[in-house]
């Protein structure tokens, strides 16, 4: 079904041309790194590595033979805080004595239904604080856009670090990225706080049919995309691609540039009015004949009606929803964000079955994914720039009441790299650590720049909470229980307090240990 | 298994050289982990390029992401099927009527600058610009981000090459200089993978403000720590740390804020701007460092394009200007200028876009396009073509595209070769045997 991708050059008409001289390849060298890795994750996981759809080019394994985070996963003995590694922002104190109380299964069942979830206090700080988050789309049209803009960003940070529904702002974070959009384009810019509100978050642990439909009635991604203004005899293929290469099949998922052509067309009339809904804009519909995956789409009548021409695009939907390569895709970028960088096989293929057989229910995907056995044997991930800093925040023991106003912090932050809704192609910001990892002096300034806040209009790490007892014993046993949940390794700790006892105890000596602490390789991992 | 063998044997019999750099590492942190574990496990067999002689260049590798519509740069004005298929988008010829607006500035006849590469004109006419065009990459897919990572990678379609061509190319040669403890950086928030594999390299988005910040008098006690805490991680997270902090010192030398181009250059205030101004001011300070990576974006015009002034917003045009701009204020700071090694420049983008406008004032993801090579030692003020493959619909590729008759490969790798004084062309472009076109001068 899918073409060869190879095209010849015509290089006939080229006679002036030198010749290098040709060297022999050394094929196995470049063929060492998907067996080297494969083997690797063989002996860690007792199955073989999943070959990885390509997504975004940035998903790609690492460049040599060493598991990542694997030494520091080693140090991580409790299956139950390895859960919490991965179903939250951070291991803070309350929610580790919460997954304490109520076991793997309780906690993870606990955090999967999130709707259940008491987040009133939340929901009244997000009122408060950024109430621009609840207005329509016809009132934020005009609104400052910058504020409009800052105050998304300032709840995804506030829902992060306070939300009890800690779960579901890692999966939020996870369909951002999979449905991302750049919110600095003036076609998206307020029509995001609607996506996000309305598409992304409702749905985060719903069900990808619903979520993926939503996503493809979103004023925002359809302007996002170019879909708007997409019109028959000239349809844009950007949408059409993207839907299929980056948000159901991927790019190896079997579609041809004559699927995505034929699926430009049959999307034509896919609008969105100017408050940011949804409209459907039938002068712009291609009535003639189409064939999209092998299936027909007949020509109509100029009398067919509207739900018939838009209806063609729903039907193609659901085809590429049905999909085996959506299943597989989804669930290996599912896989990859909440298990491991290169999920085991298994686990891929076990998720995309309950993709299939539940039709898309996300709870069902992320059980299948997010067992103690696959957790026991997952090496550990590196922490992407957002989630570092909500969770040195949160070892610091942050309170809606010691963050009064957190664009500092978030400004601060953005220097690493992940300027949250920023990301400027539709792939989302890359699951991937030889990406991130590069940026350590950055993440070093960034974490410095956390532990020294002692503002009482922004942000204020009470280091009390650190010297209690006030002795460097007692913080050294603070940093221990509050960042580690306990499993800080003995030679991290002996180093720790070397620096710490290196001068005269000081609040100030502590706040260097401390950001010392979150600097650490072992912070920079979960 | 066979991954451990071959990671002996490399180490055996590959890499004399990188033993004693990664002995120097092993040295400078004072701890107690073992050489077989700084020595890279990927490192091929190869004779390493060697380094400290002057006919080698640095290289600054510029990739335009978004997929640049390169007939509105460089336009291909005596093609009458470029009028044809873009009758509201095409550029005007430079003979057009009197008075016509944004016309193009004539290159050889056949292609012209449009108004936003205008002020590449003298770079150009000075021979140090090449101009290439219907050139990219045979992998199809007109996907932004396979496309980009084949480019970047150095071999298109084949998920088991590691890293980037740069990378490799940085892998397999010594270091121009020694002692230096960068030889390579991306301004960049994560490291390009055009840069992955490079051994001293790292995304350095603001080379002014490297440092771990806080109190003055404790950095260095509170960097040293962490250089020790990270000599145990695993391979990409301490190699970085490693290199950060050895190049805290270096870039402290080099008053970035303070730089003053020759030759009366001034760059544009913009990112892109910034970004050339700090290459060329590292460039000067003669660290070491060998290779720059930088991005620049905004290239996805798939509507209101707007490549010339006054038309649908001049969004294209203005970003058009910023490239041209900068790239012109280098070429008279740097190029011209008086530098230790000679300086190389290529620009390239993932693809080009549709021979046909779209209904929407733009141009979806296309094939052909156009790039660019700018140095002394490159042999500009021309522009290359493997036989123009025309623009009638007929040998349009899939019916909409400019096909590509010009592997960019061929650019790049005549370029290391000849520029950077690397002979392992089939380690760095995989399986690939160029064609030297003249792309450089002796």
């Amino acid at each position: 079904m899918t073409p060869s991708r190879f095209e010849t050059m015509d290089t006939a008409t080229d006679s002036t041309a030198a010749d290098v001289t040709a060297r022999q390849s050394r094929r196995r060298f470049f063929a060492m790194g998907a067996s080297a890795l494969g083997a690797i994750a063989a002996t860690s996981s007792s199955v073989a590595e999943a070959q990885p759809p390509k997504a975004g080019g940035r998903t790609l394994p690492l460049p040599s033979g060493v598991t990542p985070g694997g030494d520091v996963a080693l140090q991580w003995k409790d299956p139950l805080l390895r859960l919490v590694r991965r179903a939250s922002m951070g291991l803070s104190p309350s929610e580790v004595a919460l997954a304490r109380q109520r076991g793997y299964t309780g906690y993870l069942e606990y955090q999967l239904n999130a709707e259940a979830i008491d987040d009133s206090e939340l929901d009244a700080l997000i009122a408060t604080r950024t109430p621009m988050l609840s207005m329509t789309g016809a009132q934020l049209r005009t609104q400052d856009a910058n504020e409009v803009k800052s105050q998304l960003f300032d709840a995804a940070w506030y829902r992060a670090l306070f939300s009890k529904r800690q779960l579901k702002e890692r999966m939020v974070e996870f369909w951002t990225d999979h449905l991302n959009m750049d919110i600095d384009l003036d076609a998206v810019s307020w029509r995001k706080v609607l996506d996000d509100r309305d598409v992304i978050r409702p749905n985060a642990l719903g069900n990808f049919r619903t979520l993926l439909t939503a996503s493809a009635h979103s004023a925002a991604m359809l302007q996002y995309l170019n879909q708007t203004t997409s019109r028959t005899p000239t349809p844009n293929q950007n949408y059409a691609r993207e839907i299929m290469e980056l948000h159901t099949l991927g790019v190896d998922g079997g579609y041809t540039q004559t699927d995505v052509a034929e699926l430009s067309r049959i999307l034509t009339g896919w609008s969105a009015t100017g408050d940011g809904a949804f409209a459907w804009n039938r002068a712009f519909h291609d009535r003639n004949a189409k064939t999209f995956l092998g299936r027909s789409f007949p020509a109509m009548l100029a009398t067919a009606t509207d739900a018939q021409m838009k209806g063609e695009g729903d039907l193609a939907i659901e085809m590429l929803l049905d999909h085996a390569s959506t299943a597989r895709y989804v669930s290996y970028k599912m896989a990859r964000f909440l298990l491991a960088y290169e999920p085991p096989t298994a686990v891929v293929d076990a998720t995309a079955a309950a993709y299939t057989r539940t039709r898309g229910d996300i709870k069902t995907m992320i059980r299948t994914i997010l067992t103690s056995q696959n957790l026991s044997a997952a090496p550990a991930k590196y922490k992407r720039p957002f989630h570092l800093g909500i969770s040195a925040m949160l070892a610091m023991g942050a309170t809606p009441a010691t963050v009064p106003n957190l664009r500092g912090v978030r400004g601060n932050n953005e220097n690493l790299g992940m300027r949250l809704f920023r990301w400027p192609q539709p792939d989302g910001f890359p699951d991937s650590v030889v990406w991130w990892s590069g940026l350590v002096m950055s993440r070093w300034q960034h974490l410095q720049f956390l532990s020294a806040q002692s503002s009482t209009t922004t942000y204020r790490v009470d280091s009390m909470m650190f010297r209690s007892p006030d002795t460097p014993d007692g913080v050294l046993n603070q940093m221990n229980a509050r960042l580690f949940a306990g499993e800080m390794p003995a030679s991290m700790r002996s180093a720790l307090s070397t620096y710490l006892r290196g001068a005269a105890y000081s609040d100030a000596r502590v706040r260097e240990t401390l950001s010392l602490a979150l600097s650490a390789n072992e912070f920079q991992w979960y | 298994m066979a991954a451990r063998s071959m990671t002996d044997e490399s180490i055996e019999t590959g890499c004399q050289e990188y033993q004693s750099l990664a002995r120097r590492d092993f040295v400078t942190m004072a701890s107690g982990i073992g050489i077989a574990a700084l020595v890279p496990t990927w490192l091929p067999q190869v004779v390493m390029a060697q380094s400290s002689n002057s006919t080698r260049d640095i290289i600054v590798s510029v990739f335009l992401s978004g997929g640049t519509d390169g007939m509105s740069m460089v336009v291909p004005y005596g093609d009458p099927d470029y009028y044809t298929g873009r009758p509201t988008l095409a550029i005007p010829r430079p003979d057009a009527a009197a008075g016509t607006a944004n016309r193009a500035t004539d290159l050889n006849g056949f292609f012209g600058f449009s108004p936003g590469m205008a002020p590449l004109f003298p770079a150009y006419t000075a021979g140090d610009l090449l101009v290439a065009h219907a050139t990219g990459s045979i992998d199809t897919s007109r996907s932004h981000f396979d496309a980009q990572r084949y480019i970047e990678v150095g071999k298109p379609r084949d998920t088991n090459v590691l890293g980037g061509w740069l990378g490799r190319h940085l892998a397999t040669s010594a270091p121009i200089r020694s002692s230096a403890p960068l030889r390579a950086l991306g301004f960049t928030a994560g490291l390009p993978k055009t840069l992955e594999l490079a051994p001293k390299t790292l995304p350095i988005p603001n080379p002014a403000a490297f440092n771990v910040g806080g109190n003055a008098a404790t950095a260095n006690d509170r960097t040293q720590w962490l250089s020790r805490n990270y000599a145990q991680a695993t391979e990409a997270v301490s190699n970085a740390a490693l290199d950060s902090s050895n190049t805290i010192a270096l870039l402290q030398s080099i008053n970035f804020n303070g730089y003053r181009p020759a030759n009366g250059a001034t760059y544009p205030n913009s990112g892109f701007g910034n970004v050339l101004r700090s290459t060329a001011a590292l460039i000067k300070a003669d660290v070491g460092v060998e290779a720059i990576h930088a991005f620049k974006g905004g290239w996805d015009t798939h509507a209101n394009q707007g490549a010339a002034p006054g038309v649908d917003g001049q969004g294209m045009h203005n970003n058009m200007m910023d490239l041209a701009m900068s790239l012109a204020a280098f070429h008279a700071d740097v190029i011209q200028g008086t530098t230790a090694y000679g300086v190389t420049v290529v620009v390239i983008s993932e693809f080009g876009r549709n021979a046909r406008e779209n209904g929407t004032r733009g141009t979806d993801h296309g094939r052909g396009n156009a790039a660019f090579a700018m140095g002394r030692k490159i042999n500009g003020g021309r522009v290359l073509t493997n036989s123009w493959p025309g623009l009638a619909r007929e040998v349009l590729e899939a019916g909409q595209d400019l096909r590509v008759t010009l592997d960019h490969r061929d650019i790049l790798a005549e370029i290391v070769q000849n520029r950077l004084g690397n002979n392992n062309l089939s380690v760095i472009f995989p399986d690939y045997t160029p064609r030297f076109r003249g792309v450089t001068k002796p």
